[in-house]
């Protein structure tokens, strides 16, 4: 046992010693060469890595390596000139406090683009179940043969699963603007560089949008009969933030989409949007229509958004003269029942009609003050000569009655 | 009249004897004003790293970084009598302070101290190391001298223009550039 540990001991040291002996032995120009050599080994692994943690593993061990050369550092500088070891050190360890930074923040990226991507997953599966829904009802209401009462509930129900998929598309588009606001260009491509798999599970965006776009002009085609001023408001403002994220961050969802078709789908959302405008405009003049027919608010005939705005011109105008000419019962009730209108176009809809086309913001300005005009002068006068002469009488029978009490206090002193 | 004639001519004579020594004292001192060399003192020749270079079929070496192109067949023959082929696969020199170029290369016996001159290189010493030739050689530049090591076995030489000289390994170690 112990001749044993003696053997062990000789080996060690002679280990030790051939290790001193080996050191003596490093010439200068192999310094030199390990010195190329790792650096540019360094260099190519800064180049090449992918995660954080070893982004830091690397980082340290550069530390190390120049704790190991700095010693020939004199040398270093002849082998090395024009440039100098401390400036070699220097772009290294600069080089990889980049690339550290840079990978952290593409793995922030890929977390958001995961995310994404589980969320595109839920949001095709629910769109696609709301679609099935409002298809099924449509079907249904157009061949019911129910009460009136039946149909009219399904109606409200198709309304209700439409009003839920605009709320599923703006989430969507929330979600989009998240992942990709803050992302440029280069980090995506610097992701694809570094991780394929992340670029083609993101696919879906581009598509899903597209798809978005298709059904949204399905919807306005198909269903306009069944839907009120109500649903297409709230169709602009899902059109106008859906156009907004596309014209915002289209170009990077166009660049990240990897499919040969991405072109195709980029120019087919665009002429998509461009009818969704479109069609969105006609059928929001057309429900204005219905809803001015059911209020009886009798404006000259529009067809089109310049004809609408001319119309309510000359209705306020024409309701204007009559108030002044002859305030009359009739007149303040059209006002009651253009103002329940036009109460929600100044509170809710402004933004939504300027966003479809419709009015514009100042035209609603111009309109407003010809309402706040009628407003003034259409209180019947007949109203107000009853609560003067109301007033009037109670005045004259507290006089009336004060100057009794007197003169019966009078006549009992007397 | 002959006595004239004979003044005259030595007139004549002196004039142009004088003529001839202002001319050539003229002459001297231009010759010896255009003969005068510039000449640039403490130089220093010492290359910082050894090169190390691998000769073509030829035998031809080329350093580009410090741009000298040679043929190592006659330090090859030198060495093993023997150019039919080009035998030696790397060849390893370093230019010490004084611009004398020390070459070897892996199973040479010696290190070769070679002058440059014009257009030649020219071989000043011929130092040898050892019987067996060094596996693994190597030059460094230290500060008065070149230093040879045997990468294999740690063995170290002094050499200088004049001398080669094994030192200790230790000493070596703690020899300061």
């Amino acid at each position: 046992m112990k001749f044993r540990k003696i053997i062990l001991l000789i080996i060690a040291i002679g280990l030790f010693s051939s290790t001193l002996y080996a050191q003596e032995a490093q010439s200068d120009y192999e310094i030199q060469q390990t010195f190329k050599e790792q650096y540019t080994d360094y260099e190519q692994q800064l180049d090449n890595i992918s995660s954080p943690d070893s982004a830091e593993k690397l980082i340290e061990s550069i530390k190390e390596f120049d704790q190991n050369y700095s010693e020939h550092k004199e040398l270093l500088n002849k082998a090395l000139y024009p440039d100098t070891y401390e400036e070699q050190m220097e772009n290294l360890k600069k080089s990889s406090v980049h690339t550290l930074n840079k990978v952290e923040t593409i793995t922030k990226q890929q977390k958001k683009l995961n995310k994404l991507e589980n969320q595109l997953a839920s949001y095709e599966q629910n769109l696609s179940q709301l679609d099935q829904q409002t298809d099924s009802l449509k079907t249904a209401i157009r061949q019911s043969t129910e009460s009136e009462k039946e149909l009219s509930n399904m109606v409200r129900e198709y309304r209700q699963s439409l009003e839920k998929r605009d709320e599923l598309i703006l989430t969507f588009i929330d979600s989009m603007v998240v992942t990709y606001q803050n992302m440029n260009l280069d980090a995506l491509q610097e992701i694809e560089d570094y991780d394929k798999r992340s670029r083609i599970k993101t696919n879906d965006a581009l598509k899903l949008i597209h798809d978005i776009s298709e059904e949204n002009i399905q919807i306005l085609q198909r269903n306009a009969s069944n839907l009120q001023l109500d649903d297409y408001m709230r169709m602009a403002e899902v059109n106008y933030q859906f156009q907004a994220m596309w014209n915002r961050l289209g170009d990077k969802i166009h660049e990240v989409y990897e499919g040969d078709n991405a072109d195709m789908l980029a120019d087919n959302i665009n002429t998509n949007l461009t009818e969704w405008n479109n069609l969105l405009q006609t059928n929001t003049v057309d429900a204005v229509k219905d809803y001015f027919a059911q209020q009886g608010i009798k404006t000259t005939a529009f067809e089109s958004t310049n004809e609408f705005n001319t119309a309510l011109h000359s209705y306020l105008d024409r309701k204007i003269k009559e108030s002044r000419d002859n305030r009359s019962e009739a007149n303040y009730s059209d006002l009651q029942r253009f103002k329940e209108f036009w109460d929600r176009v100044e509170v809710q809809w402004t933004s939504n009609l300027a966003h479809a086309n419709v009015l514009s913001r100042d035209q609603t300005s111009e309109l407003n003050q010809k309402v706040d005009e009628w407003t003034q002068i259409a209180q019947p006068r007949s109203n107000n000569i009853l609560v003067y002469l109301l007033g009037g009488s109670v005045l004259l029978a507290v006089a009336l009655g004060v100057m009794l009490i007197r003169e019966k206090k009078n006549g009992g002193s007397a | 009249m002959v006595q004239l004639l004979i003044n005259r001519i030595n007139g004549i004579m002196k004039l142009f004897i004088q003529t001839v020594t202002m001319i050539s004292v003229i002459a001297a001192v231009l010759l010896t004003g255009c003969k005068q060399s510039m000449v640039i003192s403490e130089v220093d020749y010492s290359q910082s790293i050894e090169s190390v270079l691998q000769p073509d079929e030829n035998g031809t070496v080329n350093d580009i970084k410090h741009g000298l192109t040679f043929n190592i067949k006659p330090i090859q023959y030198a060495e093993t009598q023997d150019t039919s082929s080009v035998t030696t696969k790397q060849l390893r020199y370093i230019r010490g302070q004084e611009g004398y170029y020390y070459i070897t290369a892996p199973n040479y016996k010696n290190v070769y101290v070679m002058a440059p001159e014009k257009g030649e290189l020219v071989l000043k010493e011929t130092f040898k190391t050892s019987d067996e030739g060094i596996a693994k050689p190597a030059f460094n530049q230290r500060m008065t001298h070149i230093q040879l090591i045997n990468r294999s076995t740690g063995e170290v030489w002094k050499v200088d223009a004049e001398s080669i000289e094994k030192e200790e390994s230790q000493m070596a170690q703690r020899e300061v550039n």
